[in-house]
């Protein structure tokens, strides 16, 4: 057929893969780039059924495809929407675009078929999904309306979804519920700057996983146009760890900033509690030595004395400041302690001359035994009682303590009542505070009794409460429930002095 | 003229020491002791007892007041007293406080000197020659 060889000329010129093939499926005519694209030798394909360029798994429906191209012939690209591959000699599949040209020669119906190898391009496209997933933040874009067009793999790996479950849905589905809506205006209102920039600057952004859990994210926002429309690319990074750790910096911070403010507070304390007994000492002996020369044995003798208590009294505060700062070296160890049988070993080992002129009655109404660290509930409970005793009222005909303790809720509550003189209200502040000394004795105490007490029961993780009236007063310890085990609850257990 | 030498400090061997220094200076000086600022505030406030303990009219009296005592500072009892000057009691009572203690911390310093009647800072144990000093500069 004459028109064949011009055709087969002109096919030879064009760039293209070329063939023509009839309306029974035959291929009538085909270029070289055609055959070599397809392994096979020039002229080989010369009547052969164009089946056999086919994929296996499409063979046995094309003839009825290519049917229905003749019943309404159109120039047009064939399998849209599809990915297509043609089969090559060797068995090797090849991905390729195909155009579809009908021609009418003489009477009889023919098709053009242009092929285009496309493995390269398929190959760079393999190369970008590579990188985009091998980022370690999620990659979702999504179009104009908020539906998502494309997602990597971390994104699978973040929010759990599979990748179809995600193309075309709206991006609202990553966001917690509470957000969406705004999340909405905020995504329509970005469409008109579309700048690139991070979302949502100084406000916490969370990701809504599939589980429905939440988690802590950042996102950068990117704008991409092109003729797929204006799309937009958001690149989410989980910073659950980052956020963990700025917290445990920022604890480890604040307990620094505590250490450090203890640490200046103690330095003024010593520069003013620590010193001033040795000052006084020193001004006490300068006189002691102008009576010794003046032969005033008697005022010598009474400024010793004098010198002595003070240099004792010296000596207990910088044992009660040694205390306070071994309060953070006491372990976590918790151990059993019957609570009844602790106040009663204290009370026996006070060293308060005057224990014997006290009273002490209790009444326990936990559940026994506690479970606490005991060197602190010791320290807590001697102080308190030591201070009952000390503070005692000597006006009153008789002077008593009274320990109670009960459960309620979370908590466990022990208190220490005296009938003492009383701590006026303005100071019920000031009394935890170091140094503090509300008081007029003979034999002030160290100012740090009540100091040392709060801060073991601050880290035994309870409060300390005061009340007090010209009655007396009560000191109440709350802790974190104490119960050892669940069984000991409601056992009332009755310590009498 | 007899000279009021008041020290306010809770401390009885700082008190001791003071009356000790007054007495043997030879000074026309009457030594008042309070220990305590409250305790020292009202008696300044209250008419009889300041006739009584410090004079009547009220010479200009020496204040040694401690900084650290009980229930109140020596700072609390310089703002109560500013606070009474401010608030125009009548004929507040003059007088030169020195600030009595065991230590010279710089914060310390600049608070006390923050109130005008404070004209010193004596740091502890007063000596006979400071407190000649003290007499010298702020009474002749």
């Amino acid at each position: 057929m004459e028109i064949r060889e011009e055709y087969q000329i002109a096919l030879e010129v064009c760039p293209t893969p070329l063939m023509l093939v009839s309306r029974e499926g035959r291929i009538v005519l085909s270029n070289r780039r055609f055959d070599c694209l397809f392994g096979y030798e020039p002229g080989e394909l010369l009547d052969q059924p164009v089946d056999i360029l086919v994929p296996e798994e499409i063979r046995a429906f094309h003839p009825e495809l290519r049917e229905a191209f003749f019943e309404v012939p159109t120039s047009r690209s064939m399998g849209t929407g599809r990915d297509l591959f043609g089969a090559r000699k060797d068995g090797e599949m090849i991905p390729v675009e195909i155009g579809l040209d009908p021609i009418d020669q003489g009477g009889e119906s023919l098709v053009m078929v242009s092929v285009l190898d496309i493995r390269q391009r398929k190959l760079d496209e393999a190369k970008v999904r590579r990188a985009i997933d091998a980022a370690s933040s999620a990659m979702v874009m999504i179009n104009e309306h908020g539906k998502i067009e494309l997602v990597n793999q971390q994104t699978e790996v973040m929010f759990g979804y599979q990748a179809q479950d995600l193309i075309g849905e709206q991006i609202e589905m990553l966001v917690p519920a509470r957000y969406r809506r705004k999340h909405t205006v905020y995504r329509t209102s970005y469409q008109n700057t579309r700048d690139r920039r991070a979302m949502g600057r100084g406000r916490d952004l969370y990701g809504l996983a599939k589980d429905g859990t939440e988690f802590p994210v950042e996102i950068g926002l990117t704008p991409i146009d092109g003729a797929q429309g204006r799309l937009i690319m958001a690149t989410v990074i989980d910073i659950t760890e980052r956020k963990l750790s700025e917290s445990s910096i920022q604890q480890k911070n604040d307990e620094l900033q505590q250490l450090n403010n203890d640490l200046k507070e103690f330095a003024y304390s010593a520069s003013h509690d620590l010193k001033a007994p040795l000052t006084s000492i020193t001004g006490i002996l300068t006189f002691c030595e102008s009576d010794l020369a003046a032969g005033d044995f008697d005022e010598v003798r009474a400024n010793l004395e004098r010198a002595r208590a003070l240099a004792e009294r010296l000596s207990g505060r910088i044992e009660a400041m040694l205390s306070l700062a071994r309060v953070d070296s006491i372990g976590a160890e918790e151990s059993d302690v019957v609570l009844g049988d602790a106040v009663s070993d204290i009370w026996l080992a006070l060293k308060n001359a005057s224990r014997q002129e006290v009273v002490l009655t209790t009444d326990f109404r936990h559940c026994d035994p506690v479970r606490s660290v005991p060197a602190r509930l010791f320290v807590i409970l001697e102080n308190l009682l030591s201070n009952a005793i000390k503070y005692r009222d000597r006006t009153k005909p008789e002077s008593r303590v009274h320990v109670e303790s009960w459960d309620e809720g979370d908590s466990s509550y022990i208190s220490v009542q005296d009938n003492g003189i009383g701590i006026p209200v303005a100071f019920h502040d000031k009394v935890f505070d170091l140094f503090q000394r509300i008081a007029d004795t003979d034999k002030p105490g160290s100012g740090l009794g009540l100091a040392l007490v709060r801060k073991n029961v601050l880290r035994l993780g309870g409060n300390i409460t005061v009340q007090s009236t010209a009655e007396g007063t009560v000191f109440t310890v709350s802790l974190p429930r104490l119960c050892s085990t669940d069984e000991g609850e409601g056992r009332l257990v009755e310590v009498a002095e | 003229m007899t000279i009021p030498i008041v020290i306010v400090d809770d401390e009885f061997a700082d008190r001791y020491l003071v009356e000790r220094l007054v007495k043997e200076s030879g000074l026309d000086a009457k030594f008042v002791g309070f220990k305590a600022g409250d305790e020292f505030l009202a008696a300044i406030a209250d008419q009889k007892e300041r006739s009584e303990k410090i004079g009547d009219p009220p010479p200009q009296m020496l204040v040694l007041l401690d900084i650290r005592m009980p229930r109140m500072s020596g700072f609390e009892v310089l703002q109560a007293i500013q606070y009474s000057r401010n608030a125009q009691v009548a004929d507040p009572p003059g007088m030169t406080v020195v600030m009595f203690s065991s230590s010279k911390h710089p914060g310390d310093e600049a608070e006390a000197f923050s109130y005008d009647f404070v004209k010193d800072y004596v740091v502890k144990p007063l000596t006979k020659d400071r407190f000649q000093e003290l007499v010298a500069t702020h009474y002749i």
